[in-house]
């Protein structure tokens, strides 16, 4: 070794420490893989978030996996499955894999029609749950994209649009195509078609609203009404108003022959969500936390400042009972509100429930709640508890 | 708790940054990922220049390093002579790692930025909802266009798994090899053919816009890589002036005191921070 040369590291012994370093880092790379994997494993699949639709003693129930089932409630505590779709059990249901249901299914007849995100549309003989049509299999390919909402049933025709921007309308007799071709827009489509009289409204993640003629599909408004952020639903509040909440924060009150905004209310944070509604007034959370109502007798006009839910995110839409508002929100956690003043009259969590999505759902004096996790549980207004509906028979 | 820190300091300002660039970039989420992974190696360039730097030196002294590997038979003093080695290049062997351990978290985050901002599902898009800032500017722009040219960034293509593989090989054939073990060699060699076809694999897998960032990313690495080491094949001089390690001195021939020394001794023997006397003592 050469004397005296001076080494190009000032002595701090660096090799000395080599070992330890190295530990430390390998610890290090083991801590900054395990971001990694969690952002591998927290992608976000569709899950679907259709609410239970009652019919009689009947409750049409969905479950993550975009199956569907019908449930007879038997007293207050129970209900037993008549059938599930697709049923694993019957080998022509194998290839049939929908992903998820966003839109609540529509009862009509002895049908059930239900669209799916990835397996298109079906419908189902209501007292077994067997298709009508497609007889065999899927039509998702028939269909441009995916479906993120639900289907619109008027004048025998069922309508329903795509994420990849396309309209269509099919006969619900059979499931062929009403029209020659589906109608295009420049974006998707996640809300379900609106039916108010003889005009279909739809929405789309560009921020636009049409007006259609259920007879020739040709524009009702001289020109489509446009948001500056998307609009992921649509609810019609009477005949002449529609409810359109966009992700930029507005809620928009449309009149449904011209298209006119009558109210535009700035919420505190992003508004996806069906309102509960008396005809002179809205309810509804957003993701923030926050449940406001609103006076839409003129405009929209807040009736109380906005109750807090803990600043857990609102996606489900509420249910109004009598003077009593029922939101449930991600936690989950239900909570009961006075609609006439705000006031928070209880809270009732839901444990290991997953979390709730799917709006709530207000029949016979109740309010339905249905988790991620296919439970179903029901509200009382008059006590404000809230308990579980098991569901004996469901095929998962 | 890990994950919350890399969320809020990583992940949603990148989530963000994207969003941003696809408003100015003609609502075009495609020419956002493009600029956003270039901004981004160019912010960590220093980075990379240096633990491409760090591997130009491991490179230079790999035959002394071949040399002592032949020279002693001993394991413990073998190392302690590649350690002294570096000492006396000023080559820090985990030089190379050391700038690549540090972008990986960055990889990471865009890599979990490009996904969620590209929504799959309505239940991705209220996720978006907790990554945003409280800017309407970006508020009013999601859901992005999943479309550029004409491809759904969303959905896997074939075009970009074939670029993710070519890119992936090719980054990796402009990558200096460090080692001059053939053994080694080899399975470097390998590993430059499996690499690319794992990539692939998972590019079958992942939404095109995380494959449009994987190939841009490799595109820039191959532009480092023939700026720093140059490329031969077509005459390319390196652009960046790499620093030459110190010649060392030749390594000492094995004295029967270094081969009974004792674990505790070898650390200090030949520290630096010994003092003369203290060095002289272990002459023979």
């Amino acid at each position: 070794m050469e004397r005296g040369r001076a080494p190009p590291r000032k002595p701090g012994h660096w090799y000395d420490c080599a070992v330890n370093r190295r530990r430390a880092l390998l610890i290090g790379a083991v801590l900054l893989f395990l971001p990694l994997f969690a952002a591998c494993v927290s992608v976000t699949n569709p899950d679907g978030w259709a609410a239970p639709v009652i019919d009689g003693q009947d409750v049409y129930v969905s479950s993550s996996k975009g199956h569907i089932s019908a449930v007879t409630l038997q007293d207050g505590n129970t209900a037993t499955a008549r059938w599930t779709f697709p049923d694993k059990d019957i080998d022509a249901d194998d290839k049939i894999k929908p992903e998820a249901i966003y839109g609540d299914p529509v009862i009509d007849g002895d049908r059930v029609y239900i669209a799916t995100f990835s397996a298109g549309v079906f419908a189902l003989n209501k007292q077994d749950g067997r298709p009508i049509w497609p007889a065999n299999g899927t039509n998702a390919s028939k269909i441009t994209g995916n479906i993120a909402g639900g289907v619109a049933l008027a004048n025998g025709v069922l309508y329903f649009g795509t994420t990849e921007g396309r309209l269509y309308a099919w006969n619900a007799s059979d499931g062929t195509p009403a029209w020659p071709e589906p109608r295009k827009f420049g974006r998707g489509i996640w809300a379900t078609p609106v039916v108010a009289g003889d005009t279909l409204f739809v929405a789309t993640m560009g921020g636009e609203v049409h007006a259609l003629s259920l007879a020739d599909g040709s524009p009702k408004w001289p020109a489509p009404f446009v948001a500056t952020g998307a609009i992921a639903d649509l609810y019609p509040l009477d005949e002449g108003r529609l409810f359109v909440p966009s992700i930029n924060r507005h809620i928009y009150i449309l009149d449904t022959s011209s298209g006119a905004v009558l109210a535009d209310f700035r919420a505190r944070d992003w508004v996806w969500t069906q309102p509960a509604t008396d005809g002179s007034a809205v309810y509804f959370g957003d993701f923030g936390g926050h449940v406001y109502g609103l006076d839409i007798t003129s405009g929209a006009r807040p009736t109380w400042e906005p109750a807090s839910v803990d600043g857990e995110r609102v996606k489900a839409g509420a249910a109004l009972v009598g003077d009593v508002l029922i939101i449930a929100d991600r936690k989950p956690v239900v909570t009961f509100i006075n609609a006439t003043n705000g006031q928070v009259l209880n809270r009732v969590p839901i444990l290991d429930a997953g979390t709730v999505r799917s709006n709530v759902h207000a029949a016979d004096g109740f309010a339905y709640i249905l988790t991620t996790k296919g439970r179903l549980f029901r509200a009382n207004p008059q006590n404000y508890s809230v308990v579980e509906i098991a569901l004996n028979g469901v095929k998962k | 708790m890990i994950g919350d820190i890399f969320t809020l300091l990583l992940m949603d300002p990148m989530v963000n940054l994207l969003i941003l660039l696809n408003n100015v970039l003609f609502d075009s989420f495609g020419l956002a990922i493009i600029a956003f992974t270039i901004l981004i190696r160019a912010v960590t360039f220093p980075l990379t220049l240096r633990q491409l730097h760090a591997t130009r030196s491991m490179q230079g002294i790999q035959p002394k390093i071949q040399e002592i590997n032949k020279k002693y038979s001993d394991p413990k003093r073998r190392q302690e002579e590649v350690m002294k080695l570096y000492r006396e290049s000023g080559v820090n062997p985990l030089g190379c790692l050391g700038p690549m351990l540090l972008q990986f978290p960055i990889l990471i985050a865009l890599y979990s930025a490009v996904r969620i901002a590209l929504p799959n599902s309505p239940e991705a898009l209220e996720k978006l909802s907790s990554h945003l800032y409280d800017w309407s500017y970006l508020q009013h722009a999601v859901p992005v266009q999943e479309h550029f040219l004409t491809m759904d960034l969303r959905e896997p293509n074939l075009l970009f798994v074939v670029l993710v593989g070519v890119t992936t090989w090719a980054q990796s054939k402009t990558t200096v090899t460090v080692t001059t073990d053939e053994r080694v060699r080899q399975q470097q060699q390998m590993m430059n053919v499996m690499l690319p076809l794992m990539f692939a694999f998972f590019a079958l897998q992942f939404p095109s816009g995380v494959s449009l960032y994987w190939v841009v990313n490799s595109i820039v690495g191959i532009a480092f890589n023939i700026l720093t080491y140059g490329f031969p094949a077509l005459n390319i001089e390196p652009v960046f002036k790499v620093r030459t390690p110190p010649a060392p001195a030749a390594a000492a021939p094995p004295t029967a005191a270094a081969a009974v020394t004792t674990d505790r001794e070898l650390r200090t023997t030949h520290g630096p921070g010994r003092s003369k006397r203290q060095n002289r003592r272990r002459r023979p």
